[in-house]
């Protein structure tokens, strides 16, 4: 059951955007455990999207699923083709790319190979991005030859989302970038993301429990809770909503 | 931020039983040196250089063999006990295109066919090639009908399963050739004075081409994985399978191409040895168990510890068995030992071995 916070302005006049990603009745379970419990939400094109949620909330595993890492039912379609049923690597060569928790970077391969494998999918010449990312993250030039996993949290998490930059995607899932990161460093990252979306158009799904970063980001916000989406809003409102305030903002 | 530190070097000051192990290795390796050493002076340069040659030549071969289990462990983190096997086979075909009929003498039915050594004689380097491109492809259909439906994580059926193949190529190996030695040609010429003298002592040219092959591979190795993009993909596969998937790599298939590789430097470096120690289904067994002691010696996930560990189990043997064998014929037949007391020397001082990651990841 789903709550619209206000729902005349979340049903707002204007024409609605296409879509990049709908998701529709999502469920996934591991073992008797229902962790997705017929999750349903939409990320219109361009645009930047958040789901908010405790631990163990299913946020990660919506990520997952919407990837095919794991097994699921419902329906996930990807710029009009539905992907429910397509390998992974399909689906990353459609032009989705995803930045798991924990960054999943190469720690044996050098800076400059983990760039590499993120353009894995293409097949054109990818020194003009390598320059761009290396422009953005001047530390990653820097350390262009030394292994991934000899990097400080803050670069890794550079480096895993300038890889999964590398195959040029339409839509970014990032899941919990702050994670592990001092304010700092996460403030620097998130006005990174602004930048990506603002100027090279990139539709991104973010999964953050640093909720007040993530709503000044994103447009529109879905919180939740035990498999199920429990509130969705544009994110200006979801952050004045007094439940999402207690609960996620500890204001 | 913490650090995970796994396999990295032990804490054995603290642990003595450990202590005690090692010491007990180390007097061995210490009471060893001192026994061969006038040993070796009494030889003279001469005996010295040959038997150093001598250690190179089979140190080449193990290096071959250990760089093949080397990418099998890089790929699927675990120990492929067929690696010998899948050699041995591949040899076999290398022989039979080979090969003429009435060198061999070998005639086998397979069903209804009856083939004959040799049915497609081709010159021993294009047989080799041609047999290593089968292998190539018996190493990727063994990755994908009997590895691949398996878990990785789970490493006992994968690891029953290379066994089982061990026991299955051998046997039918025996069932259609044999287990009769057969001569097999060499590549290099081998007439009596196919050498280079150094200092009186022979450096054949059979050594020095196994040498070339084994620089050969190492090239197209390196080439392989750092300047082609499966390459690159083995090497991601290698280092985080999850991550490769996210990227859009299709690791079942890089998996494969791992296999594929392996197999056919298996299959070149049967064909190195093969001359030496004839060819029958049997060939590769204490071959193989040199090569797991390289490969273990350089850290199993070190291609280049592979090459080093296979010189250094190539130049122990020759030293051990080549000085010390005349007095005392223990150490022909200790030869073997001497290969595990090297491992265990090596793994208790270095764990990951002498050029293996020891993982440091930042969390």
């Amino acid at each position: 059951m789903t709550d619209t916070v206000d729902s005349t302005a979340s049903n707002g006049s204007a024409a609605p955007k296409p879509l990049m990603l709908k998701v529709d009745n999502l469920t996934a379970r591991y073992g008797q455990v229902n962790v997705l419990r017929g999750v349903s939400f939409d990320v219109p094109d361009g645009d930047v999207s958040v789901i908010l949620g405790a631990n163990g909330a299913g946020k990660t595993t919506t990520l997952r699923a919407i990837c095919n890492m794991v097994t699921s039912t419902g329906d996930v379609t990807f710029g009009g083709e539905n992907i429910s049923k397509t390998d992974t690597a399909n689906i990353v060569g459609m032009g989705l790319a995803h930045v798991p928790q924990g960054r999943g970077t190469f720690p044996e391969l050098s800076v400059l190979d983990n760039l590499q494998i993120g353009a894995y999918v293409r097949t054109d010449p990818i020194d003009d991005d390598l320059d761009r990312w290396f422009q953005m993250f001047p530390r990653l030039k820097e350390r262009k030859d030394q292994l991934a996993g000899s990097l400080s949290g803050g670069e890794q998490q550079m480096l895993a989302v300038s890889r999964a930059l590398m195959s040029r995607p339409r839509l970014l899932l990032l899941d919990e970038p702050s994670l592990g990161l001092a304010p700092l460093i996460i403030e620097d990252l998130f006005a990174t993301f602004k930048e990506l979306n603002e100027e090279s158009g990139v539709t991104m799904l973010l999964v953050e429990q640093n909720a007040n970063l993530a709503l000044d980001l994103a447009s529109h916000g879905y919180v939740l809770e035990a498999g199920e989406i429990v509130l969705e809003g544009p994110a200006q409102e979801l952050k004045n909503d007094s439940a999402v305030q207690d609960a996620y903002l500890g204001a | 931020m913490t650090t995970a530190q796994v396999g990295s070097r032990p804490s054995w000051m603290d642990n003595p039983a450990r202590l005690i192990t090692g010491g007990i290795f180390g007097v061995i390796g210490l009471a060893l040196f001192i026994y061969i050493l006038p040993e070796i002076i009494d030889g003279g340069v001469q005996l010295f250089l040959q038997r150093l040659f001598d250690g190179l030549d089979n140190g080449a071969v193990y290096a071959v063999v250990a760089v093949a289990l080397v990418l099998i462990f890089k790929a699927t983190t675990l120990i492929n006990f067929a690696q010998g096997e899948l050699a041995m086979f591949g040899t076999f075909i290398a022989y039979l295109l080979a090969v003429t009929p009435e060198d061999s003498a070998l005639s086998y039915t397979l069903g209804w066919a009856e083939f004959s050594a040799g049915f497609l004689p081709l010159g021993l380097m294009a047989a080799i090639a041609v047999a290593m491109a089968i292998s190539a492809a018996m190493g990727a259909a063994i990755e994908r009908m009997l590895i691949r439906p398996f878990d990785p994580t789970d490493h006992l059926p994968v690891v029953l399963i290379t066994l089982g193949l061990f026991l299955i190529l051998n046997s039918v190996a025996g069932y259609l050739w044999n287990f009769n030695p057969r001569a097999f040609p060499s590549v290099f010429p081998t007439d009596s004075d196919a050498f280079v003298g150094i200092g009186g002592a022979r450096l054949r040219y059979s050594v020095i081409g196994t040498w070339a092959v084994l620089g050969a591979m190492g090239l197209t190795l390196w080439f392989i994985l750092s300047k082609t993009k499966i390459g690159l993909a083995f090497r991601a596969v290698s280092s985080n399978t999850e991550s490769s998937r996210l990227v859009g790599v299709r690791v079942g298939r890089t998996l494969m191409f791992g296999w594929a590789l392996a197999a056919a430097f298996g299959t070149l470096g049967g064909a190195m040895v093969a001359p030496k120690l004839f060819i029958q289904p049997n060939m590769m067994a204490t071959l193989l168990i040199f090569s797991f002691a390289a490969a273990t010696i350089g850290g199993l996930d070190s291609l280049q510890g592979a090459v080093v560990g296979g010189i250094a189990i190539g130049l122990i043997q020759s030293l051990l068995v080549g000085y010390l064998g005349d007095r005392d014929t223990a150490f022909n037949v200790l030869s073997l030992a001497v290969a595990f007391v090297v491992i265990l020397i090596v793994l208790w001082f270095k764990p990951s071995g002498l050029f293996g990651t020891s993982r440091v990841e930042r969390v």
